[in-house]
């Protein structure tokens, strides 16, 4: 899915900069997907989503003239739609007096994601599942940063405006929990056994 | 070393670690491989948070819905033309409010844009588009205002072909087939004004036929059909070169015309550069490249803009 090297992404992003067009298109068509599948995590509005990337892509083209060069783009795209999405579903909560909450976003993980690890049996995934929504809203975005999308701790903090200690906190106690589920189930089979 | 003493939970949150499950670094794989092969002692913890994270890595969003992915590039490409719509921007509208709306909007700009696709006037957005065109039918005018502020006013069966974006400090540069009409925006600090010896970033080139026309700010006509290619100066000065010639330019003045036949028999190529009041290029007979005045015409440029229902016709009458 995402074939680009961060060298590749930041020389179109440079390119892009420069005002060539198609190295904008270039960065898209690499990123959309992630970008995608991230929106649809952090909020339940297919359309939101997908118009906030356009936008995202849109305004980046108008203020191409007053970027910077940054370090990793992938990251970068990711704290900038994460901001305009969040920016977006406040507007939304305010103009139909929705109650805003202190985290904005509900990423949940669903059965769908894990069906690549169909070796595993349907209760153990279940388990799995289950821990991994009873973790705290910000545990499962900085895990879903960390497993889906590959960011190290770094990157993950500057996408969630955390710093890379409290990421690497909600990380490490996210995979506890997760290995809570794995004894779990070492237990159980086991006790199965005998 | 650290790793050593680690817990299961230390590999777990361990960055290199998780980078070796996932496979994600190349490097990360080789140091766990060899690393769990000298510690022994290790190997439980190891190979327990390792089936964690083996957990958490097999598992991958779905991609976006294809047709969704190519529909958005398509609107990303048209709000990056230089002279897109305006009125099909994004903007986040308000929701639930204009929902049918904005699925009404929706569909048409789809509708629009697949058959402008359909059509070829559309940058494929799969094939990474560079170039906008602009066509138009027999006995049509169309006038186009370029990202550099010049304006061009295309004849009848033409058509003119840029790429897609223009930066500034860059050498503007545009291909015609048929005839157009341009008035070039000044780009280059006032007191340069000759164009032979301009630095290309900031000449206008107009590739026609076998010629090559640069000015820096000028008016001037282009027409370039089937193998023949005429150049009229309406004002300033036009560095003019054979695509397939020799180096030396030649330069025109207000009033001059060019006309270049790559069917005519080839003569001996321009050999100097032709400076005004010179008429011609090349040896007498066997030229391909020929310079008229054409100063009885300039009143009848001058009101070109004004004339186009006598734009189709060859420009102001019959030759000299």
């Amino acid at each position: 899915m995402q074939t680009i090297t961060e060298e590749a992404a930041a020389q179109l992003w440079d390119a892009f900069r420069g005002g060539e067009a198609r190295a904008l298109a270039a960065l898209f068509e690499a990123y959309y997907d992630a970008l995608y599948g991230y929106g649809r995590k952090l909020t339940g509005d297919e359309e939101l989503v997908k118009d906030c990337i356009q936008n995202l892509f849109q305004k980046l083209w108008q203020r191409r003239a007053g970027l910077r060069a940054v370090q990793v783009v992938k990251a970068y795209l990711f704290k900038a739609f994460r901001h305009h999405l969040a920016d977006e579903t406040q507007r939304l909560q305010q103009q139909h007096a929705l109650p805003a909450g202190p985290d904005l976003f509900e990423v949940t993980y669903s059965h769908e994601e894990f069906l690549i690890a169909e070796q595993r049996d349907a209760e153990q995934r279940a388990r799995l599942l289950g821990a991994l929504n009873r973790l705290s809203k910000r545990q499962r975005e900085a895990l879903y940063l960390k497993f889906f999308d590959g960011f190290s701790y770094e990157r993950i903090a500057e996408v969630m405006a955390l710093n890379t200690q409290s990421v690497r906190n909600l990380v490490f106690n996210a995979l506890k929990a997760v290995r809570q589920v794995m004894l779990t189930a070492l237990v159980l089979c086991l006790l199965g056994e005998g | 070393m650290a790793h050593a003493t680690y817990t299961t939970d230390d590999f777990l949150a361990d960055e290199s670690f998780q980078a070796f499950v996932a496979a994600s670094d190349p490097a990360a794989v080789a140091f766990w491989q060899a690393w769990v092969e000298q510690h022994p002692a290790q190997a439980a913890a190891f190979h327990e948070a390792a089936a964690v994270l083996q957990l958490l890595v097999t598992s991958r969003p779905a991609p976006a819905p294809a047709p969704l992915k190519q529909t958005e590039l398509a609107k990303l490409w048209h709000a990056m033309e230089p002279t897109g719509a305006p009125e099909s921007r994004l903007l986040l509208r308000s929701r639930r409010a204009t929902r049918s709306r904005w699925w009404a909007a929706t569909a048409l700009i789809a509708v629009v844009l697949s058959v402008v696709a359909g059509l070829g006037l559309w940058p494929r957005p799969a094939a990474a588009p560079t170039w906008t065109r602009y066509a138009t039918a027999a006995g049509q005018h169309r006038q186009v205002g370029l990202p550099d502020g010049s304006r061009v006013v295309l004849n009848g069966s033409s058509e003119l072909r840029m790429t897609a974006t223009w930066q500034p400090g860059q050498a503007r540069e545009v291909w015609l087939t048929g005839e157009a009409y341009f008035d070039v925006q000044h780009t280059a600090p006032a007191e340069l004004k000759a164009v032979a010896g301009a630095p290309a970033q900031v000449k206008f080139t107009v590739h026609a036929g076998a010629l090559d026309v640069a000015v820096l700010g000028t008016r001037f006509d282009v027409l370039s059909r089937a193998g023949t290619t005429k150049v009229v100066l309406n004002s300033g000065q036009i560095e003019l070169r054979r695509t397939a010639g020799p180096p030396e330019p030649l330069l025109m003045q207000p009033g001059d015309m060019v006309e270049f036949d790559a069917a005519a028999p080839r003569g001996a190529s321009p050999s100097a550069p032709c400076n005004p009041p010179s008429i011609r290029l090349g040896p007498a007979g066997t030229s391909t490249l020929t310079t008229r005045r054409w100063q009885k015409s300039l009143p009848c440029w001058k009101t070109l803009m004004g004339c186009r229902s006598r734009w189709a016709t060859p420009p102001c009458g019959g030759r000299s």
